[in-house]
């Protein structure tokens, strides 16, 4: 199949002004981090800082104990997942190659919570995370999120598609099915157990209405929450320090996924999420 | 006998992700049902059961309707040119093998930065005088806007920040479910003398119908659940015209604290979308069966 | 299964360490940064030298957001019966702090210190919102301040042409009303349908305070002392309503809803001649502003007037009685000349304690930036902010109104009576 000439370059220059319209925010942000708060006032489009001031990244630290936010969201982040791992795997095994009295049902529960995210029964769960003591505390940070029915939906596809033989091969061999998912689903899907897991990452890393109102000390904020607060202050922000600590919170989970590129796009791809 | 011991041992594998399903799913449904029936606020500090009263009021509540109307406009003005757009250029990326990294991290890199994070770089962006928006629209003799500050544009800048952020992870997602779309088939409608939008409309539209599916659900829930930006960037405002269904869930909650005004919204709001699963599920439902299987 | 067990107890460890108990007395400080600017690094220094002087009192400040989120913090904190020890909210919240019948009066402890001769110490009309309605004293000011008008020098000076012809002054800023409206319109700059300089900038977000402002200078109010009558809509609050929407509107020298934070980055870029603005802005403006400008008393109509702003200390219920004295001595240190002056220094609040105005860094400081004595002196104009319980509900109200008559949505007229009715509905509890 031959592409035209035109048409290559029609179809390079559109990707190209995507890519660039998406870009520039970015740009835009690296430059302000690095700029002096008064370079911030005028009313010129410059780029480049008159003076590169890495010192903002210092300064941000200063105002709020930004690596303190960080190890309670990569606490959060961490507990999150192991938890939904826990919970998952087995009822995803228990679905896709069980047989039992009103599966169907129970699958359309874990189905349907998809469609109800935490938003919009916030208030509920907030009763509920207050009548256990679970306020201000990472824990209830962490327990509304473990019940995924996306990744009870996901873990399931991936498991039927493991075949029979090696089921009953495991059987012959008397492994019973805790043994036979250690053994032999889990490593078999790797990449989609690998991109669920880059979902939630990414997912919770980025979650604030939930920490914005079940918590209101230090102790057990995250980055987001912090970002917020520095932000709606009562009289205007520093753009230039405010842009450092938006980076700051940025970067760690671009960092992680640069460095995981070459697993990530390849799991993402192969790990069958056609719908 | 091994059968029903089987069967128990899949009871097993299930209770621990139902019990905190229905914990911090089901319950607190049924709880906020039950509360949404009460009259429970600031000045009445102890539930007091009162009918549909919370409902009443909120039909004859004009900033009800209005926030309604924004949820409306916001839900379905951004998935369309979003799902479009993440379409093309999934099949623009996916036709190209050079540079396919660098095109897929400058479209996906939003969606991973947190929301918040967004926010406060779109915050800066939409400021009047010292955001670059305005400055490079002023190049082109077009007046300032006054953006978030403004009730006739707010609703807009936050549907515009949240196609920004949302456009690179439907992109993707078509992306993998173009994988699945057999060369094949290209080759022959190109034989055949089909242009690139005919090839495309006839061939990988149709293929990617249980993709669409998926990006359809998740946007629709994507967009239902906005609270961060609004919270971040407008506070709902100017004037109430970029409040969405959530946020006014929470200010009625967290601000006015008339619990008996935000639970009757969130039973009207896990209505809603459980009506929506009931359409997508009665509609395409052998498709997800079909597709899960 | 060996790395999960790890990872389990690691969680343990961290829970449980983050759980510490404590044997001192131990405060909980909920309080707003109304202002900008690493604040926080402020009010640490001076808990640490409270602690240094208090061995046995340790506090935990809580920054907990602006205003608004404070307060959200603190009823959230105080309906799910774990209040904090002591906090600052805003002034207007206080009636609805009494009505969840959350704190304690401080009269003993004020009589404790010498009573009326103490009081004294303080800014009268700082005092003004601190006295329920049973009239025993619940809030001690610690970050207060007015509104005031800033201007730019320079600007006024390269239109000093211009002003001089229209027989006003440059080197001084609007006097009254119609003063303020003829300096706007000169000091705004306009190129085919871009302004480039605006005379005015009233900024919203918190312009139902600026309104309350206007509304005093015509010899009215907003709501009457005892927080339940509201008087919102009258013909002098129509008057002012009517001079906004004619500035931003009809003259367009003040642009429309500029948000509240960033106002000042406005007046600091050289977006506009004036501005109104709390006097706690003055701090960032000092630090960055590369051009002379002064402050000034809100121009006057038939009175100069303003209310006050700001956040007051308040001490709960529900926490053991050594946790309330070791609060008021907190509260106690935080206003002493030295600590309040050291505090307006840096936040540009005003300084609530009037001996802090005699002393040696003080004066010093003053005599670099005068500007900074404005607010002070604005005082004796100065009335108590409205109060009101449910103030939440009710500043929404007045917010988007205002707002709707400030977009031209809606006649001034309708703006003022829809708000009234809704402010009513708030205080009878619909």
């Amino acid at each position: 199949m031959e592409e035209k000439k035109y048409e290559v370059v029609l179809k390079i220059f559109i990707l190209q002004i995507g890519a660039i319209l998406m870009i520039l925010p970015f740009v835009w942000l690296v430059s302000t981090a690095l700029k002096s708060p008064s370079e911030v006032f005028t009313q010129d489009l410059s780029l480049i800082p008159a003076k590169f001031m890495w010192t903002n990244f210092v300064d941000i630290m200063d105002q709020a104990p930004f690596w303190l936010y960080m190890a309670n969201t990569i606490i959060v982040c961490v507990g999150i997942l192991v938890i939904q791992l826990l919970l998952v795997i087995p009822a995803a095994y228990a679905f896709a190659r069980l047989d039992f009295p009103g599966k169907d049902v129970f699958f359309l529960l874990f189905v349907i919570q998809i469609m109800l995210p935490l938003e919009s029964i916030i208030i509920p769960n907030y009763l509920i995370t207050k009548k256990l003591g679970l306020l201000n505390t990472r824990t209830g940070l962490i327990l509304p999120f473990v019940a995924s029915g996306f990744g009870t939906f996901m873990l399931r596809q991936t498991f039927k598609q493991i075949p029979a033989s090696l089921e009953d091969a495991a059987l012959m061999d008397g492994a019973g099915h805790i043994r036979f998912i250690w053994h032999v689903i889990i490593p078999l899907s790797r990449p989609t157990i690998v991109t669920f897991s880059m979902i939630s990452i990414a997912t919770h890393w980025n979650d604030y209405f939930w920490p914005l109102i079940i918590t209101d000390v230090d102790r057990v904020r995250t980055l987001t929450i912090g970002l917020g607060m520095f932000v709606q202050q009562e009289s205007g922000s520093d753009w230039s320090l405010l842009m450092a600590a938006t980076l700051f919170v940025c970067a760690p989970i671009i960092v992680f996924f640069l460095a995981t590129q070459r697993t990530f796009i390849k799991s993402f791809l192969t790990s069958g999420i056609k719908g | 006998m091994h059968e029903k011991l089987e069967q128990y041992r899949a009871y097993l594998f299930l209770i621990p992700g139902l019990f905190f399903l229905l914990l911090f799913t089901y319950l607190p449904i049924l709880w906020s049902t039950w509360l949404s029936f009460n009259r429970w606020n600031l000045l009445s500090p102890k539930p007091k059961f009162a009918g549909i009263e919370n409902f009443v009021k909120l039909w004859h509540h004009d900033v009800f309707w209005l926030v309604m109307k924004n949820s409306f406009i916001f839900v379905t003005v951004s998935i369309f040119p979003t799902m479009f757009l993440a379409l093309v250029f999934a099949i623009l990326i996916d036709e190209r093998i050079k540079g396919r990294v660098y095109y897929i991290y400058s479209l996906f890199y939003p969606t991973l930065i947190p929301m918040a994070a967004a926010a406060m770089l779109w915050v800066y962006i939409y400021s009047p005088n010292l955001g670059i928006l305005n400055t490079i629209l002023a190049k082109f003799g077009i007046p300032k806007l006054g953006w978030l500050g403004s009730s006739d544009t707010s609703l807009w800048a936050l549907i515009i920040m949240t196609f920004w952020k949302n456009l690179g992870f439907f992109m993707l997602i078509y992306l993998a479910g173009l994988q699945n779309v057999s060369r094949e088939l290209y080759e022959a409608a190109y034989i055949d003398g089909a242009g690139w939008w005919k090839r495309h409309a006839m061939i990988t539209f149709p293929l990617v119908g249980p993709t669409s599916l998926f990006v359809l659900v998740t946007a629709i829930i994507l967009t239902f659940r906005v609270f961060d930006q609004i919270h971040l960037m407008t506070e709902g405002g100017p004037g109430n015209s970029s409040n969405v269904i959530v946020y006014y869930i929470y200010e009625n909650g967290f601000k006015f604290f008339d619990w008996g005004r935000a639970t009757s919204l969130t039973t009207i709001l896990v209505l809603i979308l459980l009506t929506l699963t009931l359409i997508i599920f009665g509609i395409f439902g052998k498709r997800i069966t079909y597709s899960a299987d | 299964m060996r790395r999960k067990a790890l990872i389990t107890i690691a969680l343990m460890v961290f829970f449980s360490l983050a759980s510490t108990a404590s044997a001192k007395v131990s405060l909980k400080f909920f309080y707003p940064v109304g202002v900008a600017g690493p604040l926080v690094k402020v009010i640490n220094g001076m808990v640490a030298k409270f602690e240094k002087e208090n061995p046995g009192i340790d506090v935990e400040p809580v920054y907990a957001g602006n205003y608004n989120q404070t307060m959200q913090k603190v009823q959230t904190a105080v309906l799910g019966g774990n209040p904090p020890d002591i906090a600052v909210v805003e002034i207007s919240e206080l009636f609805s702090l009494l009505a969840m019948d959350s704190l304690i009066p401080l009269d003993k402890y004020i009589e404790q210190e010498g009573g009326e001769k103490f009081l004294a110490n303080f800014y009268k009309g700082f005092l003004g919102n601190a006295y329920g309605r049973d009239g025993k004293i619940y809030g001690f000011p610690f970050q207060r301040s007015t509104p005031i008008l800033y201007w730019n020098k320079d600007m006024f000076a390269a239109a000093g042409e211009k002003l001089k012809a229209a027989g006003l002054d440059p080197s001084r800023p609007p006097d009254n009303w119609d003063e303020l409206v003829e300096y706007a319109k000169i000091l705004t700059i306009r190129e085919g349908n871009q302004t480039n300089q605006y005379g005015l900038i009233i900024p919203g977000g918190w312009n139902d305070w600026i309104f309350e402002a206007f509304s005093r200078q015509n010899g009215a109010q907003l709501i009457k002392e005892d927080g339940l009558t509201v008087t919102f809509n009258s013909p002098e609050n129509l008057e002012a309503l009517r001079l906004w929407v004619k500035l931003m509107q009809e003259l367009k020298v003040c642009p429309v809803l500029r948000p509240w934070n960033i106002t000042p980055d406005d007046f600091i870029g050289g977006v506009t001649a004036m501005m109104y603005y709390s006097t706690g802005g003055m701090a960032k403006i000092r630090k960055t502003a590369k051009f002379n400008w002064g402050a000034a008393f809100q121009p006057k109509r038939k009175n100069y007037g303003t209310p006050v702003g700001g956040g007051d200390f308040h001490i709960f219920k529900g926490i053991p009685k050594e946790n309330q004295d070791a609060a008021w001595k907190f509260a106690k240190f935080m206003t002493t000349p030295e600590m309040a002056g050291h505090w307006s220094i840096e936040s540009g609040y005003v300084a609530v304690n009037k001996n802090s105005y005699d002393r040696a860094d003080m004066k010093a400081f003053l005599k670099k930036f005068p500007q900074m004595t404005v607010a002070r002196d604005q005082l004796d104009y100065a009335y108590p902010k409205m109060m009101a319980v449910n103030y939440q509900l009710i500043r929404n109200a007045m917010t988007t109104n205002l707002d709707a008559a400030l977009e031209g949505k809606k006649t001034p007229e309708k703006a003022l009576a829809d708000a009234h009715k809704l402010m009513e509905e708030a205080i009878k509890g619909q």
